[in-house]
């Protein structure tokens, strides 16, 4: 039981001790007196000492009336304000020197008391509470504490001593309690409202400096933030006007902006497109017409800015997030965070890497196909020089001259520039119109780092070394060895120098493909057999140059539809066989198909239709060939060449060739192209030897 | 109900896959290949709730349609969305103020563009 009643008294006491600290804590203000506290009690204790002064007039009045003694009223009234008055001249804390007021107001209380002795003396005592109340103005608990504990002493004191001081009647202890009670009851809310007023008015300048601090660490730390991004950051209303803050590197990037400058008015000084449709687009978000995530999202992502280019990712904010938290219909976002990212050197990084890739893989074609290669280059270069030149009729044969460019740059395994063609082609699809001067200059720019590069990997070929494949080194070894006759052996040197038709038959498989995709055939297959021969590159340079003519031909008009094929019976895939052969004495060349053969009786009624004379008495293959050139997109495509299917059947002449159209309705066409075998054809060191016995 | 939406594109790649992402979001989904023939079936159907169309095509261009579709009282509620390339501002700017509803840029993002049709036809 003991230890029980022990540690209750323990805890009760611990609980006291925790009050009564609290409690000091309370009516004790902190330390720290700001200079707004030390302006206010300045202020406040002089008037104070002033009022104090006042008094004593009005208590010699008193004392008069009284008849307590005027003189006496002097007399003391001085001796109790010498203590304040001190305190006033030589205290530093303004703080102290109220406390000793609250001291001295209970003094000054007593006093009136005592000189109002009479019949309302008992009324004299209001004053004391007055006074009380007046101390809250000091802001300061201890002030009215000091002179709560003051009249107590005061009027326990004086009861007992000099009971006519304060009372006009036998006054027995109990009133004195009664006094004392009212004392108390109006200091503790004294002390509260002290308390308070410090607080809440006394201290509000602390209040306000702790959160101004708070503000200024934040926005400090914002600030930081903002001027270290690499991030282009900043919000602007709908209306697109700017924030006052954004992050530092825009303003790096972009210049700073005028005042009242919208963002789209800003960066459209930079990129003028993009303004544009920046303002155009802001126009949209607001009118409400399509959901907001809609039109935002067609906002322009691109600030070309000289060399740099800038991606811009829009993201609404305000509302917004929160709503779709909440599961509720998102309402309308008034702000829009712009964020602003500098790309050019990752896009000059991956326009690197591409570079690489393409300089390997046209490393690889020149390799493989130097002199499929070398016609390349001049083909591209006469069609670049039409694009970049005007030197075009119309906009549909300036985009066939892009297409092409397109098709072979991609054949070489250039994708920059078949990427560039490709925009300028769909482009030109899409505006009807010629593409900018700047596209042009782009591609043009574009085609000479691919010439620059060329010039790189063709210097080796300047050297005009002959590259020997081993199985020409082991025939020639053999042939040698075996003790072949010596002109046998100088044929087979020769034929080195020689192009073989298999890296030639290559290449026109691959323009196949392309044809026949971009006619929307894909569904082609294409077999080529070269039969190991080779012939001379500058001999036979313009037929082949003529000889794409032909496969448009068979790609256009050999093809059926899938529909087609399956109602004739045939398997979905087309099939196409280009062929060298050498036969007897003559180079022959042969196109087949599988295809609907060909209709001659429209062939002849629409040449007739052209008004070409003499139709009825042309052979088959004279007309076929007259088809090509009545058709107005072949001459068109081809007239910066001055070729078209005649010039396939000059070229075949001039090289002392034979034209042969062999056509099945329904089953396909073969055309047979023979030129006679001298000098400029090899038909294989295999056949050679053969021949040689 | 159904909502029938009309493609006036010159270009079958892009009414191909304008259709298939709008089918796929329950749209029925009829063709035009110019502006012209879109005009044409604007007037001569009763069932098109909303219609979508590019801006350059022959014949006639989407921004003289919707000028023609719009100065017609009977189609003054009828939604149009145009797409377009971030090349004529001009252009767009004249064809909202003819009355098209919005423009969504090309290459365009398919969930934007049904949520552009639903938003427009009410579904």
């Amino acid at each position: 039981m003991g230890t029980l009643s022990e540690s209750l008294a323990r805890q009760i006491s611990q609980m006291t001790l925790g009050t009564t600290m609290q409690l000091a804590k309370y009516l004790h203000l902190p330390a720290e007196i700001t200079p707004f506290e030390q302006r206010y009690l300045a202020r406040l204790n002089k008037i104070a000492l002033v009022f104090f002064w006042l008094h004593i007039p009005v208590f010699m009045v008193v004392a008069w009336a009284a008849n307590t003694g005027p003189w006496l009223a002097l007399l003391l009234g001085v001796a109790v304000l010498a203590g304040p008055t001190f305190a006033y001249r030589t205290l530093s804390n303004p703080r102290a020197i109220s406390v000793i007021y609250g001291v001295t107001a209970m003094l000054m209380g007593g006093l009136l008391v005592h000189f109002g002795q009479g019949p309302v003396q008992i009324e004299m005592h209001f004053y004391f509470f007055a006074l009380l109340a007046m101390l809250c103005m000091f802001a300061n608990p201890m002030v009215n504490l000091a002179a709560a504990v003051t009249v107590a002493v005061h009027h326990l004191v004086v009861w007992l001593l000099l009971p006519a001081s304060v009372f006009n009647y036998n006054a027995q202890w109990w009133v004195v309690l009664v006094h004392a009670a009212f004392v108390v009851l109006e200091t503790t809310a004294a002390c509260y409202i002290s308390r308070e007023f410090f607080d809440n008015v006394i201290g509000l300048e602390k209040i306000v400096q702790a959160r101004t601090k708070t503000i200024n660490e934040k926005q400090r730390d914002m600030r930081l933030i903002l001027d270290n991004v690499q991030e282009g950051l900043i919000t602007i209303d709908l209306e697109g006007r700017m924030s006052s803050e954004c992050s530092q590197v825009i303003l790096t990037w972009f210049g700073a902006p005028a005042p009242d400058l919208t963002l789209a008015a800003w960066l459209g000084q930079v990129d003028a497109a993009f303004g544009e449709w920046l303002a155009l687009g802001l126009e949209s978000v607001r009118d409400g017409m399509l959901p907001q995530a809609v039109t935002i999202a067609q906002l322009p992502a691109r600030i070309r800015h000289g060399a740099c280019t800038y991606e811009v990712h829009y993201q609404l904010v305000g509302n917004v997030a929160a709503d779709a938290e909440a599961g509720v219909h998102a309402s309308a976002a008034e702000k829009i965070l712009v964020i602003i990212t500098d790309i050019s050197e990752r896009l000059r990084q991956q326009a690197s890497e591409r570079h690489q890739a393409e300089m390997l893989q046209l490393f690889q074609h020149m390799m493989r196909d130097k002199a499929g290669f070398v016609e390349f280059l001049t083909e591209a270069e006469e069609l670049m020089r039409n694009v970049t030149t005007g030197r075009y009729d119309s906009l549909d044969h300036l985009r066939r001259l892009v297409h092409t460019l397109k098709g072979n740059s991609s054949i070489f395994g250039m994708r920059r520039l078949a990427e560039l063609c490709h925009e300028m082609e769909s482009g030109i699809d899409q505006e009807r119109v010629a593409p900018d001067p700047t596209a042009i200059a782009n591609l043009q720019l574009a085609w000479t780092e691919v010439r620059a590069d060329l010039e790189k990997l063709l210097g080796e070929r300047r050297r005009n070394a002959i590259e020997i494949e081993d199985a020409d080194y082991a025939a020639i070894l053999r042939a040698v060895i075996k003790g072949v006759e010596p002109a046998i052996v100088t044929r087979m040197i020769e034929s080195w120098v020689l192009e073989p038709t298999s890296k030639r038959l290559v290449r026109i498989e691959q323009q196949i493909k392309g044809l026949a995709e971009r006619m929307g055939k894909s569904h082609v297959s294409v077999a080529i057999e070269a039969n190991d021969i080779r012939f001379k590159s500058e001999h036979f340079a313009p037929f082949w140059s003529a000889f794409i003519h032909v496969l448009r031909n068979v790609v256009d008009h050999g093809i059926e539809n899938a529909d087609e094929r399956q109602q004739r019976g045939k398997s979905a895939q087309s099939h196409i066989k280009v062929a060298t052969s050498v036969e007897h004495d003559r180079f022959v060349v042969t196109v087949e198909d599988d295809g609907p053969g060909v209709d001659w009786d429209k062939l002849r009624a629409r040449a007739d239709q052209l008004g070409i004379a003499g139709v009825e008495l042309m052979d088959r293959e004279a007309l076929m060939f007259l088809e090509g050139v009545s058709s107005k997109a072949t001459v068109d495509e081809m007239s910066g060449r001055g070729v078209g299917m005649t010039a396939v059947r000059e070229v075949c002449e001039r090289l002392g060739g034979t034209i042969e159209v062999s056509s099945k309705s329904g089953v396909g066409t073969c055309i047979r192209f023979a030129f006679p075998k001298d000098q400029s054809v090899y038909e294989g060191h295999p056949a050679i030897l053969r021949r040689a016995g | 109900m159904t909502k029938t939406v009309l493609i006036v594109d010159d270009s079958s790649t892009v009414r191909q896959q304008v259709a298939m992402a709008l089918k796929q979001a329950g749209f029925a989904t009829t063709e035009a290949g110019d502006g012209l023939q879109g005009l044409t079936m604007i007037d001569g159907s009763k069932t098109i709730d909303m219609v979508i169309c590019d801006v350059n095509m022959p014949n006639m261009n989407g921004l003289e349609m919707i000028e023609k579709v719009k100065a017609k009282p009977q189609h003054k509620s009828l939604p149009i969305l145009m797409l377009t390339t971030e090349g004529q501002p001009a252009m767009i700017k004249r064809a909202k103020e003819a009355g098209a509803a919005g423009w969504i840029v090309k290459p365009f993002d398919a969930g934007q563009l049904v949520a552009a049709a639903k938003h427009l036809t009410k579904t």
